[in-house]
C-alpha cells in the first residue's frame, strides 16, 4: 500500500508540474526546457526555510512562488527576445545556470551536499507525517492547480494564448501586447512548478541539486507530449503513464545484471516510438 | 476524445491493478532480501562490482544449502543515487513485495533520504560503499559495514601537521562525498596556519587542465586529489602528467582503490599517500577475488567494494538463519554481532557504524598501494 | 610560474575537441536544421568501437579507428533513415525531432553501457609514455596536437568541398531551401543520408580521439555535445568555419572565465555566454 502511495504522491507531484509547463509549450507553444529550475527554486526555497527558521509549510510555499515569481519573470523576458528551437536552447541555458548556482551557492543550499531533515507540512497542529495524508494534501493542490489552469485555458486571457501560439504576428496586429501575456503565463507556470518543489522537498525530506537537473527538465516536457499539448488532461494522464513506466519495466524480468540499462532502453525507444506513430501524445490538441 | 481519456484513464488503472495483484510477498519457500545499488549513473562503478559479488555470494549460500533450506535470493534494484528512484525501488520492495532486509551502496544521499522511511522498524539496511559522516547515527535501522569519511579527512590533517606542510592544494569534485573531504579538512586545519587553496570540477567533465594549472601555479607544498569516482581520478590524474604537475600527493579512496588505476599513473603517484577504508588483504580475501575471476572472467574492479559485499550479504544471510526475517530481532542481532568476515571483525558501535573502521594511511610504490603501518 | 602559456594552450586543447563536435553537428543542423543530441551518445559509439577492436580484438590501431569511424558513420546512418527521415518527411517540428533525438540519446548510451559495461575505459596503451612537447612554457600531448591538426584539416576538407563539388553545393542548397533544392532536381533524401554518415563519423572521430586523449565512458557524450551547440551558435550556426571559430572562443572564455572565478562556474560561464549571443547575436559572429 505504501508503495502505491508514494507513486500517486509522485504521479501527484508530476501532474502540476506537467500542467504548469503545458500553459507555456502547449497553450501559448513556447518551447521551454527550464521548469526543472523553478521546481528547484521552490524546493529550496521550501527546504530552507523549513530547517533553517522551522517556519510553516503553507507560508513557505507561497513565499516560493513569490520567489519563483521574480526569477521567472526576469527569464522570461530573456527568454521572450527568442524563439522556437533558439527559445528551447535559451532556456536549456538558464536550466544549467540555476542548477549550478543550486550547486555553487554553498553558504545558502549547501552545494551537493543537500539539504537532510526538511519536516513535513503541518496545519493547526496536525502534521502530515503519514503519507497518506501527505497524498491527500498533494492531491487537493493537484486539484487546485488543475482548476486554475482550465480557468486560464478557458478564459479570454487563454484565447489570447492560443492564438499567440497559431500566429502571433496578426494577434499582434489586433493591438495585444504579446510580450505581457507571454510573460504573465510564463511567469504563473513557473509559480505553479514551484508548488511542486515545496511538496517534493517536504515529500522526500532531502533535496540536492541533482533532482534539478536539465535532464529533468526534459521529463517533464516528455510527460506533456506523451500525455498530449494543449491538454490539461492530457498532462495528468502523461505523468501517470511516465511515473509507472519505469515501475511497470521495474516488475518485467530482464537479467539482473542489465535490467536497470534495458529500462533506459525502453525509456528511450518508447520516446522515439511516440514521436514516429503519434507526436500528438495520447490526447493531444496541438502537435509540435 | 472524452471517451478516449476514459480508455486510457481505464488502462492505466487495470495496470495498475494488475501490478498490484501479481506482486505477492516473497513466498516461503524463498528468502529474499532487497539490494538498492547504483546500476546506472556516475557512480555504477560501485554498482556493478557490488551486484557481481552480491550474486556470487547468493549462489554460494545456495550452492551450500540455502538458508535453512529455503533459497536465498536478492532482488536488485537500481536507485541511480537518486533519492526518488531510491524511495521508489525501496517502497515496491518493502510494500509491495514485502522485503524488509535490505543492503545498499553508495550515496549518503539517497540513504538520507530513505531513512525517514524506516523509522517504524518496517525495514533495516546494513549498506556498504557508504561513507559520508551524515550516516552516522542516522537511523537506528541502518547499519554501515564501512569507515566514515571523517576519519579520511583527519588522518589528512595530522599528516599535513606532520610535515609541517604551509600551503596544501585541493582539487575535489562537486559531490557530497569529494567535498566533504575538503570541507572537513580545512576544519581539521582551521587553527593550524596551513591556508589550503581549493578548485573543483562538475562530474562528467573531461577538462580540469586550467583548474590543474591554476593551482600549480601556488605551488603548494602538496595536493589533495578528491575525485567522486575512479573515472575522475584518472581524468585528474592523467591531466596532470600532461601538465607536468608532479607535486606531492594526498589522494582519497577513489584513487586507491583500483589497482588498475593506481599502476598505471605510478610515475605520478610514487610517493603518493592515500587513506582508504580499505579490507586487509589476507587469504581469504583472495580466495573471495579469485573466485570472482572465476566467475566473470575479469578481476573485480575495486577490491574492498567486493570483500566487504561478500561480508555484508554473508552476515545478512547468517543473520536471517538465526532470526528469520524478522526486523526487530535481526536488528538486536547486528547490535551485538562479532562477524568473522574476510575483511576482519565486524561489529557496530552505538550509532551502528563499523566499529574500528579506520581509514589506513596508504603509500604508493612502484604502482602499488601498501598500507603504512604506524 | 607565469600561468598564462598554459591556459591558452589548454584554451586551445579544449578548443579543439569543441570544434570536432561543433564540425559534425555544425553539418547536421546546417542541412537537416534540428538539434540532434542522438549525436552526443554517437560519439560514445566511436571510442568504444575502437576500444572493442584495438584493445579487445586486438587489431592494428589504424584499422580499429578506420572501422569505429566507419561505423559510427553507418549508426548515424541508420538511425537518421529509421527515425529522423520519417519524421522529416512529415515535416515534424524541432521539438517533436529533439524529443526523437532524445529518445535515441538514451537508447544508444544504455546499450553501449549494456555491451561494455559502465566503467571508464582508456583507448592508450600506456599514459606516461605519451609525448608531451613544451611550448613557451606550457605543455601539450601528442594526441591533443594530433586533435588539433585533425580538427583543421576536416574544417578545411569540408570547406573546399562545400565550395568545389557537387556534392557540396547540394548540401548547402538543400541547408539553404530544401524544397526549392527538391524541385530542382537535388536527390535531398540522398544527400541528407550522406551527411548523416559523414557528420557522424566526425563525431565518432571525436570521440576516438577523446579516448585517446583521456578516456570513454558511455555517457560522456551529452555534455560534450551541448558545448558543441554553443560553440556552433557563438560561432554561426551551419557555418563550417564558425563553429570552429566559436569552439575556440568558447574554450578561451571557459578556461580564462575559470582563471578568474573559480572552476565550479565553467557550465555556467558557457551557457551565459550561450545567452548572451542569442539575445545580441543570434546568428553568430559568422553569419551563414
Amino acid at each position: 500500500m505504501e508503495y502505491i502511495i508514494h507513486i500517486s504522491i509522485l504521479i501527484s507531484i508530476y501532474a502540476i508540474l506537467g500542467l504548469s509547463l503545458n500553459l507555456v509549450v502547449g497553450f501559448t507553444g513556447l518551447l521551454s526546457v527550464t521548469q526543472a529550475a523553478f521546481y528547484g527554486i521552490g524546493a529550496y526555497v521550501t527546504a530552507i526555510l523549513l530547517t533553517s527558521t522551522g517556519m510553516n509549510f503553507f507560508l513557505a510555499l507561497i513565499i516560493g512562488m513569490a520567489i519563483t515569481g521574480v526569477c521567472s519573470l526576469a527569464i522570461g523576458f530573456v527568454l521572450s527576445k527568442f524563439k522556437d528551437d533558439y527559445y528551447a536552447l535559451g532556456s536549456f541555458g538558464f536550466n544549467v545556470i540555476i542548477y549550478s548556482i543550486f550547486l555553487n551557492w554553498q553558504s545558502l543550499t549547501r552545494g551537493p551536499l543537500g539539504i537532510p531533515g526538511i519536516p513535513r507540512p503541518s496545519l493547526f497542529g496536525f502534521t502530515f507525517s503519514e503519507n497518506v495524508w501527505f497524498l491527500a494534501l498533494s492531491i487537493v493542490l493537484l486539484i487546485l492547480v488543475y482548476f486554475i489552469c482550465r480557468f486560464i485555458t478557458g478564459s479570454s486571457f487563454g484565447r489570447v494564448l492560443k492564438s499567440i501560439r497559431e500566429d502571433e504576428g496578426a494577434i499582434s496586429a489586433f493591438g495585444y501586447r504579446t510580450l505581457w501575456y507571454k510573460l504573465a503565463i510564463f511567469v504563473i507556470s513557473a509559480m505553479m512548478a514551484s508548488i511542486a518543489g515545496s511538496l517534493f522537498a517536504s515529500y522526500i525530506t532531502f533535496i540536492d541539486p541533482s533532482s534539478f537537473v536539465l535532464s529533468e527538465s526534459i521529463f517533464i516536457l516528455a510527460i506533456i507530449i506523451l500525455g498530449g499539448l494543449a491538454n490539461n488532461k492530457g498532462a495528468v494522464i502523461g505523468a501517470a503513464c511516465l511515473i509507472l513506466l519505469p515501475e511497470i519495466l521495474r516488475f518485467v524480468g530482464f537479467p539482473d545484471d542489465i535490467a536497470a540499462q534495458m529500462r533506459q532502453v525502453v525509456y528511450g525507444v518508447i520516446l522515439v516510438a511516440l514521436m514516429l506513430y503519434r507526436p500528438q501524445g495520447l490526447i493531444g490538441e496541438y502537435r509540435l | 476524445m472524452n471517451k478516449k481519456i476514459w480508455w486510457i484513464v481505464g488502462i492505466i488503472v487495470v495496470v495498475a491493478l494488475i501490478l498490484a495483484v501479481s506482486l505477492k510477498p516473497a513466498q516461503n519457500s524463498t528468502i529474499k532480501i532487497g539490494a538498492l545499488y547504483p546500476l546506472t549513473g556516475g557512480l555504477v562503478t560501485y554498482g556493478e562490482p557490488s551486484q557481481k559479488t552480491a550474486q556470487m555470494v547468493v549462489t554460494e549460500i545456495n550452492n551450500a544449502g540455502g538458508i535453512n533450506g529455503k533459497k536465498f535470493e536478492i532482488d536488485f534494484q537500481d536507485h541511480k543515487c537518486d533519492p526518488k528512484t531510491a524511495v521508489a525501488a525501496f517502497q515496491q520492495l518493502n510494500s509491495v513485495n514485502g522485503i524488509k532486509i535490505f543492503t545498499s551502496a553508495a550515496c549518503t544521499g539517497t540513504m538520507v533520504s530513505l531513512a525517514p522511511m524506516l523509522k517504524d522498524g518496517n525495514a533495516l539496511f546494513v549498506s556498504d560503499v557508504l561513507s559520508g559522516a551524515k550516516i552516522t547515527g542516522l537511523s537506528p535501522y541502518v547499519f554501515r559495514n564501512w569507515g566514515s569519511d571523517i576519519n579520511e579527512s583527519r588522518l589528512f590533517a595530522d599528516k599535513i601537521k606532520q610535515a609541517g606542510y604551509k600551503t596544501v592544494g585541493v582539487v575535489y569534485e562537486e559531490t557530497d562525498y569529494a567535498k566533504g573531504i575538503k570541507i572537513n579538512l580545512e576544519n581539521f586545519l582551521k587553527d593550524s596556519g596551513v591556508t589550503v587553496v581549493s578548485e573543483s570540477f562538475p562530474t562528467g567533465t573531461t577538462d580540469v587542465r586550467t583548474q590543474l594549472t591554476k593551482l600549480k601555479s601556488e605551488k603548494p607544498d602538496i595536493l589533495l586529489i578528491s575525485p567522486q569516482t575512479v573515472t575522475s581520478a584518472e581524468v585528474v590524474l592523467k591531466q596532470m602528467e600532461d601538465l607536468n604537475f608532479r607535486p606531492k600527493l594526498l589522494v582519497n579512496d577513489n584513487v586507491t582503490i583500483s589497482k588498475d588505476l593506481v599502476m598505471k599513473h605510478k610515475d605520478i603517484l610514487e610517493g603518493a599517500l592515500g587513506a582508504n577504508y580499505v579490507a586487509p588483504s589476507n587469504s581469504k580475501t583472495d580466495s573471495i577475488l579469485a573466485m570472482y575471476k572465476n566467475t566473470y572472467g575479469q578481476d573485480c574492479p575495486q577490491t574492498t567494494v567486493c570483500v566487504e559485499t561478500y561480508d555484508t550479504i554473508h552476515l545478512i544471510a547468517d543473520a536471517m538463519k538465526i532470526n528469520g526475517n524478522d526486523v526487530a530481532k535481526i536488528k538486536a542481532y547486528l547490535n551485538s554481532v562479532n562477524y568473522d568476515g574476510a575483511g576482519g571483525q565486524i561489529s557496530f558501535d552505538t550509532n551502528n557504524d563499523r566499529a574500528n573502521a579506520d581509514y589506513t594511511l596508504f603509500l604508493v610504490k612502484n604502482g602499488q598501494a601498501t598500507a603504512v603501518t604506524q | 610560474m607565469d600561468i598564462i602559456p598554459q591556459l591558452i594552450l589548454n584554451s586551445i586543447i579544449a578548443g579543439a575537441i569543441y570544434a570536432m563536435i561543433a564540425l559534425g553537428f555544425n553539418l547536421i543542423y546546417g542541412t537537416a536544421k534540428f538539434f540532434d543530441l542522438g549525436y552526443g551518445a554517437l560519439t560514445a559509439v566511436g571510442g568504444y568501437a575502437v576500444f572493442y577492436f584495438y584493445k579487445t580484438l586486438g587489431l592494428d590501431l589504424y584499422v580499429s579507428i578506420l572501422l569505429g569511424v566507419l561505423i559510427v558513420g553507418v549508426i548515424g546512418f541508420i538511425v537518421y533513415k529509421l527515425v529522423y527521415s520519417p519524421l522529416r518527411k512529415r515535416k515534424s517540428s524541432g521539438m517533436v525531432l529533439l524529443v526523437a533525438a532524445l529518445g535515441v540519446l538514451t537508447a544508444l548510451q544504455a546499450i553501449i553501457a549494456i555491451l561494455f559495461t559502465s566503467q571508464f575505459q582508456t583507448l592508450s596503451q600506456n599514459s606516461s609514455s605519451e609525448q608531451v612537447f613544451n611550448i613557451l612554457g606550457g605543455a601539450i600531448t601528442q594526441t591533443q596536437l594530433v586533435t588539433l591538426i585533425i580538427g583543421f584539416v576536416i574544417m578545411i576538407v569540408i570547406g573546399l568541398v562545400f565550395r568545389y563539388t557537387l556534392f557540396g553545393k547540394a548540401v548547402k542548397a538543400i541547408g539553404d531551401d530544401e524544397e526549392v533544392s527538391k524541385i530542382v532536381g537535388v536527390n535531398t533524401e540522398n544527400i541528407i543520408g550522406w551527411v548523416f554518415f559523414i557528420g557522424s563519423a566526425i563525431g565518432g572521430l571525436a570521440g576516438i580521439l577523446i579516448g585517446f586523449d583521456t578516456g570513454i565512458e558511455p555517457t560522456m557524450g551529452l555534455s560534450l555535445l551541448l558545448k558543441g551547440v554553443i560553440a556552433c551558435i557563438i560561432g554561426g550556426i551551419g557555418n563550417v568555419y564558425g563553429g570552429v571559430l566559436g569552439a575556440f572562443l568558447l574554450a578561451f572564455i571557459e578556461n580564462f572565465g575559470i582563471w578568474h572565478i573559480s572552476g565550479e562556474w565553467k557550465d555556467a560561464i558557457a551557457f551565459a555566454v550561450l545567452i548572451l549571443f542569442l539575445l545580441f547575436r543570434p546568428h553568430g559572429i559568422l553569419r551563414k
